[in-house]
């Protein structure tokens, strides 16, 4: 009878220890999962966002989305000499001449895009170009080709594309490597470029799926 | 048997508390990850509002740029602001070019920030004046009987007549202006990014028909009137400082009459024995006819026709003048609209 009792105590609580070993498994995948999520939509959202659907960024359903990625702003600081252009940039990654591109805002109102051919820091801003909220900025000079004419706005830029592959989100920087920005616990991820919008299609859970809306799409402009 | 009883008890025990202990767990790893759900949502709210209120200041900023100025590099003085609960938004102008500007939007919730810009295209008189650089532009045929009739003159020309306000200390009168331009793209006969159909609906008359300009008064109030084009001449008078953009239907004649306007012409144009301030953007031909006078400039994308007494002086004093009436108040963001992030 002892044993009897002592063989269903020990069933029950092998069963009970299981079972909630179970949900403890689920309950860290289902975080991991909802994290994901959750950065994939808001590294999207904010990356597209920022640029012009067509322009800037174009869906390769069901994966894909190549891009123009900006990484800084700067403004032109002073007269042009030697050829460069002294510029005052706002936060964001310092420039890489041979990787990074610029799309130049001319006086005239066109956005033209230049490569940049070479970087320094330590530039200054002529008197009377200078803006009072200076604070969170550096002045340098950059090299840009063709060299253009009446520069006002500059957009630092790189190319890459994002992809939804392999159960996680993954950047590839120009013919770099598709290197994952979350774990890979995102299952079968779909981009659906329809009714004038970006969408993904996010699988959540067994049989449940969630769409979000990452953009307005190119046809939707 | 006592023993065992209370041995069965105390394993029985043991795998309640053990098994207790383990819900617990299990129920603290779940209030965990609501937690941290609840964070994020509060976070993706923030994140949200301050994109709603940032770029709500930025449109608050383009909206209310008519009445605002700065030199290049200067932020424009009078800035918006204003709060919602915990957070605050202000937005402002910065010029960056003589044209270009950047609307900002900032937004502050605690330590959350965001800052964001477009930028937009106003018109520079001065410079619209530069990009046209001709008493003449025409896309079709200049015909012009002898040089004599196109004038090249400083200040107001040589006439009495001065423009409202007079002319801008920078304007730089004694640049030449040239004669006339014929290679020009058709394109050019624009206000910078304000085409032609972008001006006629800032117009502030239409005028459909037939008509000869004049100033008009009443009680000492100068009245508004497709055919009242203010009075260049008339100086103290209730006209003196009504100087408006007068949209003109294809065809129409101005016959005769006085006038200083920004005319927008949809169409042909012919002016016969006017006397005319200002500038003339017409879509079809310009002609002068008759003793026609024009002090200020013309660009006509059908072309430029000037009978043998009519005669052009060109003004860059006029001319800038004519393009200052334009209502700037809804500045443009420059195509395609980007907004640029200001904070990484």
């Amino acid at each position: 009878m002892a044993l009897l009792l002592t063989a269903l105590l020990l069933g029950v609580t092998l069963r009970a220890y299981d079972t909630l070993r179970a949900a403890g498994q689920r309950l860290i995948r289902r975080s991991a999962e909802v994290t994901a999520l959750r950065s994939t939509r808001t590294v999207l959202t904010s990356e597209l966002r920022d640029g012009v659907a067509g322009v800037d960024w174009a869906p390769y359903p069901p994966d894909s989305i190549r891009l123009r990625v900006f990484r800084s702003m700067g403004t032109v600081c002073g007269p042009p000499t030697d050829s460069s252009l002294v510029v005052r940039r706002g936060v964001g990654r310092r420039p890489e001449p041979g990787k990074d591109s610029v799309l130049i805002l001319s006086g005239v109102g066109a956005w033209e895009v230049y490569a940049l051919t070479s970087w320094s820091p330590g530039a200054s801003c002529q008197p009377g170009w200078e803006f009072a909220d200076s604070t969170e900025t550096r002045v340098e000079r950059w090299t840009v080709a063709p060299y253009p004419e009446d520069p006002a706005v500059l957009l630092l830029f790189e190319v890459g594309s994002y992809h939804l592959s392999g159960g996680a989100l993954r950047y590839r920087r120009g013919r770099g490597g598709r290197q994952p920005l979350t774990e890979e616990v995102l299952g079968e991820v779909r981009l659906l470029d329809t009714l004038g919008a970006l969408r993904a299609a996010l699988p959540l859970g067994p049989g449940a799926e969630i769409t979000v809306r990452l953009a307005t799409s190119p046809e939707g402009r | 048997m006592k023993e065992m009883k209370e041995g069965r008890a105390g394993a029985a025990l043991v795998t309640a508390v053990l098994l207790s202990l383990a819900g617990v767990l299990l129920a603290h790893g779940a209030l965990v990850l609501a937690h941290a759900e609840l964070t994020a949502s509060q976070s993706a709210r923030r994140s949200l509002r301050l994109d709603f209120l940032s770029e709500g200041a930025v449109l608050a900023a383009i909206e209310g740029s008519g009445v605002r100025s700065a030199g290049v590099g200067v932020v424009a003085a009078d800035s918006l602001a204003g709060s919602d609960g915990t957070a605050s938004w202000f937005g402002r102008l910065r010029r960056i070019s003589s044209e270009i500007w950047l609307a900002e939007g900032r937004a502050e919730d605690g330590p959350a920030r965001r800052a964001v810009a477009v930028p937009i295209w106003r018109a520079d008189p001065a410079t619209r004046v530069d990009a046209i650089g001709a008493v003449v532009v025409t896309g079709g045929t200049a015909a012009i009987n002898g040089l004599s009739q196109v004038r090249i003159e400083g200040g107001n020309g040589e006439s009495e007549a001065a423009p409202p306000g007079g002319c801008s200390t920078d304007t730089g009168d004694e640049r030449a202006l040239l004669p006339w331009r014929s290679d020009v793209d058709s394109s050019a006969i624009t206000l910078g990014l304000l085409s032609l159909d972008s001006l006629i609906t800032r117009a502030d008359v239409r005028l459909l028909a037939e008509g000869t300009p004049a100033p008009t008064a009443r009680l000492g109030v100068c009245l508004e009137n497709p055919l009242n084009w203010g009075d260049p001449y008339g100086f103290g008078t209730p006209c003196r400082d009504r100087l408006p953009v007068v949209e003109v239907g294809p065809g129409v004649v101005i016959a005769g009459g006085v006038g200083q306007a920004l005319v927008v012409a949809s169409g042909d144009i012919t002016l016969r024995d006017t006397d005319f301030f200002g500038a003339i953007l017409a879509e079809g031909e310009v002609t002068l006819e008759g003793r026609s006078e024009v002090t200020g400039l013309i660009a006509g994308r059908g072309g430029v026709s000037i009978s043998t007494e009519a005669s052009v002086a060109g003004s860059r004093c006029w001319a800038e003048a004519a393009f200052r009436a334009v209502p700037l108040g809804n500045a443009i963001p420059i195509p395609p609209v980007r907004w640029i992030r200001l904070d990484g």
